[in-house]
């Protein structure tokens, strides 16, 4: 049989900065002396169903009319980037903590515990509008 | 004291999806997944405070620090000198001061996974983001504290390295 089985291949990475004495130039913060990267390959470890939107758009609770997405729990990989519009607050707990901000061509990516992670996004602003891209694997 | 801090940050993805014929096996191979052909990412750069809490802020040391100038924080520190935190049956605070977070990363170093909390502290707090060996997440804060950051092994002992900066 014909394989079509879903890999992901994802890294996240930050350089935290600090601005020298003189205040003119940034370098690499001290405190940690060196850019920071982690990535990973996915694939036997998630399911083979994957769902891209690449436009959504979404408003906050307060809009009229409301519309925000919901991601019910039961997935292993989930993307997410702020692509126009107000910062995106994100949720694990099904909406009721936004405890994740994502500002305009920010994005987070993580494999997730299809049994704990009950994700929902809206805009961060009231009668805000966004537009996101999103991406889950199940 | 820095005068300023600020931390760059990017995320890539890249869906693929393994294609090849019934009888040979060796010439399967894995191509960008055609439902969304093309590789998915975002950066963006946060403004964090120019005086962290203290030393733990960040799991690790610069190589350019002196022994000397660290020596009080070496005697109190527990197990993260080395910037290697060892990650087990029992939840990990990264923190404990409650300042409001600004950004978080936490990198896997070992090779067995761990699972990362944003409600330590809670009387039964879920572990909605998984992290394998060599991998790492991050995110920005939205009225988070920082001292609700917190990380469990999923079967097996690991490690990690983290930074927890406050707004």
């Amino acid at each position: 049989m014909a394989t079509n089985d879903v890999t992901l291949t994802y890294k996240n990475s930050c350089t935290p900065q600090e601005l020298d004495s003189g205040g003119t130039r940034w370098f690499m913060d001290s405190d940690c002396g060196r850019k920071l990267s982690g990535n990973s390959v996915l694939s036997g470890e998630m399911g083979n169903t994957l769902n891209y939107v690449a436009t959504a758009d979404v408003k906050s609770s307060t809009a009229d009319p409301e519309v925000s997405v919901d991601l019910q729990t039961g997935f292993d990989f989930f993307y997410l980037k702020c692509v126009s519009g107000d910062d995106v607050k994100l949720s694990f707990d099904g909406g009721s903590n936004y405890l994740v901000l994502l500002s305009v061509g920010e994005a987070f990516a993580s494999f997730v515990d299809s049994s704990a992670a009950d994700i929902k996004f809206l805009t961060a602003t009231a009668d805000g509008n966004s537009v996101v891209e999103y991406l889950t694997v199940t | 004291m820095a005068q300023d801090r600020k931390i760059q940050f990017s995320t890539q993805v890249i869906p693929k999806i393994e294609s090849g014929l019934e009888e040979y096996s060796g010439s399967r191979y894995n191509k960008l997944h055609t439902s969304v052909n093309k590789k998915l990412g975002g950066n963006g750069y946060i403004d964090v405070n120019a005086t962290q809490a203290d030393d733990s802020w960040t799991s690790f040391r610069s190589p350019q620090a002196n022994w000397i100038g660290n020596l009080s924080q070496w005697e109190s520190a527990d197990n993260t000198w080395d910037g290697i935190v060892t990650i087990s049956s029992s939840v990990v605070q990264l923190t404990s001061n409650s300042n409001t977070m600004a950004f978080c990363y936490i990198k896997n170093t070992g090779e067995n996974t761990v699972k990362v909390t944003v409600e330590y502290g809670a009387g039964s707090p879920t572990y909605p983001i998984k992290v394998k060996g060599g991998a790492s997440v991050q995110f920005r804060g939205n009225g988070l504290n920082t001292n609700k950051i917190g990380v469990i092994r999923d079967s097996s002992d690991s490690t990690i390295e983290y930074v927890i900066a406050k707004t």
